[in-house]
């Protein structure tokens, strides 16, 4: 039967043959070519596509979890940059009141200053006034006084040298009319 | 001499020796009192027995005044003056004890056993003085 086969296959080949020949292709070699393709197919569907393909599968896991990693790192990357425009928009927040806190504290700091200052000045002016009247008021007084003790010694020389026995008993009439 | 007489005693003792029509007291009593004074060791009591007696001749209707002056009054101002005491004091008779003083420059002082009459120019100056702050 397999001879029949294989006559039959000759057969046919050897009809083919001639198409082959024809074509410039050599049937034998071309079986040949065919079974060592087979041949290596097959070594290569046995021993060299699994480690391949394990190895391409390894590739693909580590791009995947390169890729799942670099998508984790992405969304770190996008917490991140979250936190961060957080933060700085918190951090300008703060030092947005820390310069109006500065600015209020430096404002009072100033008012205060120019307050005391002030208080300062009216006091000296006031010390100031205080102690012109008071030398004034001195300098009047010992006027006043120099005036009446003036007066006074003037009015004692001039009486004693001019008074008289008439303008004596003048001033003593008169001072016995006043009298009640 | 061990008992001791008050000022009271002895100036109403002077009144009593007084004579109401003139003022005047017999020597003999003012050198009995002058005695007791020095005996009793209290000469320093004299001015005020002396103010008691002054005071106690107003009940015999008569004032003592001391007249202090630079110059002696003139009569018109004395008698003026008198008039105006009796009328004030309601007594008939003043005796005037007169001090001349030059001091006091002009005008004059009367002092009576309870007043001062000031009008001196030097008490003026005083009171000009007294002015001072």
């Amino acid at each position: 039967m397999s001879l029949e086969l294989l006559s039959n296959a000759q057969m046919i080949l050897f009809a083919k043959a001639d198409i082959f020949q024809s074509l410039g292709v050599d049937l034998q070699t071309l079986i040949f070519q065919i079974i060592a393709f087979l041949v290596l197919v097959f070594l290569l569907g046995k021993f060299a596509y699994p480690t391949l393909i394990e190895a391409a599968d390894r590739h693909q896991k580590e791009i995947d979890e390169s890729a799942a990693s670099a998508e984790n790192v992405q969304k770190i990357k996008d917490q991140s940059k979250t936190d961060y425009e957080e933060l700085l928009k918190k951090a300008h927040e703060e030092a947005g009141e820390i310069v109006h806190q500065a600015k209020e504290d430096a404002e009072s700091v100033v008012k205060n200053a120019e307050d005391d200052a002030n208080k300062r000045a009216n006091t000296i002016i006031d010390n100031a006034n205080n102690q012109i009247k008071s030398d004034i008021e001195a300098a009047k007084k010992n006027l006043y006084n120099d005036t009446i003790e003036f007066v006074t010694i003037a009015t004692e020389k001039v009486t004693k040298e001019k008074m008289n026995s008439t303008e004596d008993q003048t001033l003593i009439k008169k001072v016995v009319e006043e009298l009640r | 001499m061990n008992h001791k007489l008050s000022n009271r005693s002895i100036s109403g003792y002077l009144s009593d020796q007084t004579d109401a029509s003139n003022g005047a007291v017999n020597s003999s009593v003012i050198r009995i009192i002058a005695a007791y004074a020095i005996e009793s060791n209290s000469i320093g009591n004299l001015e005020s027995i002396i103010n008691d007696y002054e005071r106690s001749l107003l009940n015999k209707d008569i004032l003592i005044v001391s007249l202090v002056s630079s110059e002696q009054l003139d009569d018109s101002n004395k008698k003026a003056l008198e008039d105006k005491l009796c009328k004030y004091y309601n007594v008939s008779k003043i005796l005037f004890r007169e001090i001349i003083n030059k001091n006091i420059i002009g005008g004059f002082k009367a002092i009576t056993p309870d007043a001062e009459i000031d009008g001196t120019i030097n008490k003026g100056l005083t009171l000009l003085r007294r002015m001072k702050i």
